[in-house]
Parts: C-alpha cells; sequence; structure tokens
C-alpha cells in the first residue's frame, strides 16, 4: 500500500489542520467555532481570548513543533544506526535531560534565573541531554572513525549511569520532588509559553531543512558506509553533524515537554510502511505524522478528565503502542 | 457570557442568603487544592462557594464537585471553565504558569501554609473565615480548636510517661518508610502525647528492621487504609519481624489518612484525640496486670 509523495502529502495535511482545529475548539471551556474565531482576531470575552492565545494556541503549537522534532530526528537517527530501535533515548539525550532536570527539580528548587523565563528545570534538561551526547559521541569515537555500533553501546551504558544518578536524586527527593519528578518523566505540553513555542519552531524547522538537504546522502548511508562513501558521501562529516543536530533538537523538545516516549520511535516506522525508505519523503512525511500524532495526545490529554489533565507521554505510549503492533502483524499477513 | 456569569452570581447570592444571610457580596466561587483546606471550607459553612477541589479532598457524603486534579499539576483551562473568583490551596500548589494564567484570567491566588503545626491550623482558619465571609464560624472552630489541644495537652500530663511512637508509612511491596520531624504525623504523635524517635529526621524516610529496633518504640501506627488491606503487614514489611519477639507483639494502632495528608488539619487533631484515649487505656491495663 505504497502511496505517492503528493498523496501521502495530503493525507497527512489536511488531517493535521483538522486536528488543529479541532484542538483550538476543544477543551474545558466550551467555545464556539464562532467564539474561538472572534477570540483569535482578539476580539469578545476576554476569558476566551486569555484561553486561545494564552494556553490553546501555544499549546497546539508547541504539540506540532515536538511532535515533529521527535519524529525527524527518530528517522534520522534511524537510518544513522541503520537499527529500527533507534530513538532520541539511543544517543544518550533522554537520560542525559532526565538527569538534568531531576538535579534542577531535587537540588535547586529554588534558583530562579530572573532573565531566563523558561526555567531552570528546561536549561538543565537541555544541558544534561546535549553533555551525554557529547560523551556518546567521543565515546564511540576512533581511530577509524566514528563507530556507530560503539556509540550504541556507549549510549546504553552512559543512559544506565544517567538513570541511575536519578535513582539516586529519586532517595533522597521529598514527597513533592519525587511527585515532580515523576511527572516531568511523563512529559506534558501544559507548560507552554510563547519563548518555548517560538523556540521549538524554529527548531523543528531548521532540522527539517538542514535534514531535507541531507537527503540523498542519508539514503546512500542506508546502502552502507563504505557504499556512500563510494557514491561520494562525506560519512564522518555527515555522522558527526546529524549526531549534533538530532542532540539539539531532541534536548529542545524534551526540555520544552519533557519526556514523549513512542513519537521517534513509531512515526519514521509508519510512514516507511506506507511511502518506503526514501528519506527524500520520509523526511517531510515524519514531521507531519509525527506532530499530528503527538496534537491528538495533547488533546486527549486535556479532554480526557477535565477539569484535570493526564501527562501526554502516557497516552502517546497507551494510543501508538498497540497500534503500532497493530500495524505490524498486518504487514506480516500481507507478507503471508 | 457576562449574564450568565452575573446570572450565577446572584442565583448563588440568593442561595447562600437564604441559608446563612452572609451580605450579598460574600459569594465566592472557591477552586480549593488541598485535604485540610476543603475540609476547613467544609467545616466553616463554606460548601455552597465551593466549585471544585483537588483529588487528595475528601467531600462529605452528598456532595459531589469536579476534581481539579493533583494540586501541583493544576490545568489551567480546566480551571477557568469552573469560572472561579478564587484558588485556596497550601504553598505547594503550581506549578507557577498554571497560577499566572488564571491570575492573568482575573482569578485570585490565596495560599495557605501547610505547615504541620497548630499556630498554622489556627492562622488558616481565620484567614478561611474572613474568605468565606463566615467571622463567627470561624471562632467557633478556632474556639473548638483550642478547647481539643488545651485538653490534649492536659490529659498527655497524666500519662506516667511519654509512650514512644513511630508512624510508618507502608505499601505493599515496597519498603517502609517512617515518619520525620516535620510531619502531620510527628504532630500527631506530640499532640496525643507521644513522643516521635524519629523526629530528627525530615520527610518520610526509608526504615529497616535495624533502625526500627534501635528506635526502641512502644506502639507503631500505621494507616488505617493499609491495615485493613493487609492486617500482617508488619510481617510483611519487616521480614525476619518473628525473630524479635518484641517487635512481634508490638501493638499497632491504626490512623486516619485523612488526617496525615497536606499539612496539619482538623482530621489531625481529632485523630490526636482519639489515639489519646488509645493511649491512656493501655497504660491502665497495662498498671492492672
Amino acid at each position: 500500500m505504497r502511496l505517492g509523495t503528493g498523496a501521502a502529502l495530503a493525507l497527512l495535511i489536511s488531517p493535521l489542520l483538522a486536528m488543529a482545529m479541532l484542538s483550538l475548539t476543544t477543551g474545558a471551556l466550551p467555545l464556539t467555532l464562532g467564539d474561538t474565531w472572534s477570540a483569535l482576531r482578539g476580539l469578545g470575552d476576554p476569558t476566551h481570548q486569555l484561553v486561545i492565545w494564552q494556553i490553546r494556541l501555544p499549546r497546539s503549537l508547541m504539540a506540532i513543533a515536538v511532535g515533529a522534532l521527535l519524529a525527524l530526528t527518530g528517522a534520522i537517527l534511524q537510518g544513522l544506526f541503520r537499527n529500527p530501535l533507534a530513538d532520541p533515548g539511543i544517543i544518550g539525550v533522554s537520560g542525559g535531560a532526565a538527569l538534568g532536570a531531576g538535579l534542577a527539580i531535587v537540588l535547586l528548587p529554588q534558583l530562579a534565573i530572573p532573565w531566563f523565563t523558561l526555567g531552570s528545570t528546561t536549561l538543565l534538561a537541555f544541558v544534561g541531554g546535549l553533555l551525554t551526547t557529547l560523551l556518546v559521541y567521543r565515546l564511540g569515537h576512533t581511530a577509524y572513525g566514528t563507530s556507530m555500533a560503539m556509540m550504541l553501546l556507549a549510549g546504553v551504558a552512559v543512559g544506565a549511569i544517567a538513570f541511575s544518578v536519578l535513582g539516586l536524586l529519586n532517595y533522597v527527593a521529598d514527597d513533592e520532588q519525587l511527585r515532580d519528578l515523576s511527572l516531568w518523566q511523563m512529559g506534558s505540553l501544559a507548560g507552554a509559553s510563547w519563548p518555548r513555542v517560538t523556540l521549538s519552531l524554529l527548531a523543528t524547522l531548521l532540522l527539517w531543512g538542514w535534514s531535507q538537504h541531507q537527503a540523498r546522502a542519508l539514503n546512500a548511508l542506508l546502502l552502507g558506509e563504505s557504499e556512500a562513501r563510494h557514491l561520494g558521501v562525506a560519512v564522518e562529516q555527515l555522522k558527526r553533524r546529524a549526531i549534533l543536530a538530532c542532540a539539539l533538537g531532541v534536548g529542545i523538545a524534551v526540555a520544552a515537554a519533557g519526556m514523549i516516549g513512542f513519537v521517534g520511535l513509531m512515526v519514521p516506522h509508519l510512514i516507511r510502511m506506507i511511502t518506503g525508505p526514501d528519506y527524500r519523503r520520509l523526511l517531510p512525511l515524519s514531521a507531519l505524522g509525527g506532530a499530528l500524532l503527538l496534537l491528538l495526545a495533547d488533546l486527549l490529554a486535556r479532554s480526557l478528565v477535565p477539569p484535570a489533565e493526564i501527562p501526554v507521554g502516557l497516552i502517546t505510549a497507551l494510543l501508538g503502542a498497540p497500534f503500532f503492533l497493530w500495524l505490524l502483524k498486518q504487514r506480516q499477513e500481507a507478507r503471508g | 457570557m457576562k449574564s450568565m456569569k452575573s446570572l450565577c452570581f446572584v442565583s448563588s447570592a440568593l442561595l447562600s442568603s437564604a441559608l446563612f444571610s452572609p451580605p450579598l457580596l460574600a459569594a465566592e466561587r472557591i477552586v480549593s487544592a488541598g485535604a485540610g483546606i476543603s475540609e476547613l471550607i467544609i467545616a466553616l459553612n463554606g460548601s455552597k462557594q465551593l466549585v471544585a477541589t483537588d483529588s487528595t479532598s475528601r467531600l462529605p457524603q452528598g456532595l459531589t464537585l469536579p476534581n481539579v486534579g493533583y494540586h501541583r499539576q493544576l490545568a489551567s483551562e480546566g480551571i477557568l471553565a469552573l469560572q472561579p473568583t478564587v484558588l485556596v490551596g497550601s504553598d505547594e500548589m503550581g506549578p507557577d504558569h498554571t497560577l499566572q494564567q488564571l491570575q492573568q484570567a482575573g482569578v485570585r491566588i490565596d495560599k495557605l501554609s501547610s505547615r504541620a503545626d497548630v499556630a498554622t491550623l489556627q492562622q488558616n482558619i481565620q484567614h478561611l473565615g474572613t474568605l468565606l465571609d463566615q467571622p463567627v464560624a470561624a471562632k467557633q472552630l478556632s474556639q473548638q480548636v483550642e478547647q481539643q489541644v488545651t485538653a490534649l495537652h492536659q490529659q498527655a500530663g497524666q500519662l506516667k510517661q511519654r509512650p514512644r511512637l513511630l508512624y510508618l508509612m507502608i505499601h505493599p511491596g515496597r519498603p517502609a518508610m517512617v515518619a520525620g520531624g516535620n510531619t502531620p504525623a510527628s504532630t500527631l504523635i506530640e499532640l496525643a502525647g507521644g513522643m516521635n524517635p524519629a523526629a530528627e529526621l525530615s520527610n518520610y524516610q526509608l526504615l529497616n528492621l535495624e533502625s526500627l529496633l534501635a528506635m526502641k518504640p512502644d506502639a507503631l501506627l500505621v494507616s488505617t487504609r493499609s491495615l485493613q488491606q493487609d492486617p500482617q503487614l508488619l510481617q510483611h514489611a519487616f521480614a525476619h519481624i518473628k525473630d524479635h519477639p518484641q517487635l512481634q507483639n508490638l501493638p499497632v494502632y491504626p490512623v486516619p489518612g485523612q488526617a496525615l495528608i497536606g499539612g496539619m488539619n482538623l482530621s489531625t487533631v481529632n485523630a490526636a484525640t482519639r489515639l489519646q484515649q488509645v493511649l491512656v487505656k493501655a497504660e491502665t491495663t497495662a498498671e492492672t496486670h
């Protein structure tokens, strides 16, 4: 059931627009389409304007940006490692970011940096994610270039170290901090504010632009490193830049929304099943698919149990994993 | 929407004036994010002004209200949809951006201290009495708490010795934790006339059998619910407890969990009174033997 690029784009863009509309009009506060439209234009009830401009719009845009970022990095890393299980966790970003956030929550609860409106948890999560990735990259770097197998193992080991230190933080944390830690690890888009939205949208556009530019090289890499080299790809340089780009992208996504699993692993696989492995199509379609999935998950997260909310990371896993299994099974049966 | 708001305002004002006849302006629409705070609001005749509570609050039978979730993970839109005038909670409620958004929408944020002592409880009663415009009820409740605490102190003086009591938080399959000095459990022990040998610890800390032995408790306290779920919970939490006869025969007293969450509250004082009766009775029985 492979589709052409145009058909696949249409298949994803129209539901994304519909989902964005639905996301803007749905919520605990009942707003009609008319209410939403006038609030968007800055007219009508000030409470409606606040809900649309400060809550729903930044949140929907952040779901789009973070979903796209996670799916894009997943797609790039799966090609780079030539491993279908690769997701942002594999280069140590998730572990490092979780550790950074844990340090901020448990050890620096009072630290407020006046000019930095995003908060110390966000900053340390980003720094932690970036530092662990650099460490993993260093460990994977040998005299003969970057060994992806070594990086994979180093990523697992560094992740284990990060999570054991996080365990230690769990142990010393008091009840409130413990609860904050576990909630942060479940991910949420509730913290969407305009600075975060701007940052993550910008990161999404840059990562997409860069990776689209490298799509042919990434395709060549699928054949194997030496084959790619023979085809004229600067393999070392590509790997280094791709890892740095992914670390920055995931770092921003995780810092903005906490840990949201399954999007990065699953969406690129789904897209490959639909349109095949060509990166020129895989990248934009993964970005759209990730945005769509996270937008839907966030819509459910904030409208299932009003006036409370469910962490969105729980929904992506609950929603995504069974669907993914079903699709795998379908494909297996189709092959016979 | 405006007319809707004022309609709600007028109707709730009419309703409360019919029941308690406070001045018309007093009708607040309150979201309460804290078990002890909801309990106080209800005790101060404020349940008519309550529009929602958090997941830790317990409501009296017959009263059902929307649940805004965990008090550190409040969602701004869900709360805004209830059109509250004020959000009352402990100093631990959050996250901050939700509180800021609510404030922008004109909802007042009222943070009360969650310190576990009687003075804080009295302050909170006064504060809520003013908010609910129930000065008489607040004064009565405050006096009632004071009398109860005075009685507790007097009775405690009559105990021959202050029993060493440990509160253990035991969840099945997880190691037991002991309540340190700054917890409501510790305040409850002190109020009842006992002493907490783990008072130098802060919050809840992991406890093994050896440390438990070293603290030489005279009795153990556990939550009523966990004792109901598993009457053998001590044996399950501490392997080899049967090798220590002094621990195996230790009395275990249940304490309602409601008395121990979200700082000092009315349930804490009531539970202390009941615990003291048990302690006095235990001492008399021991003497007659």
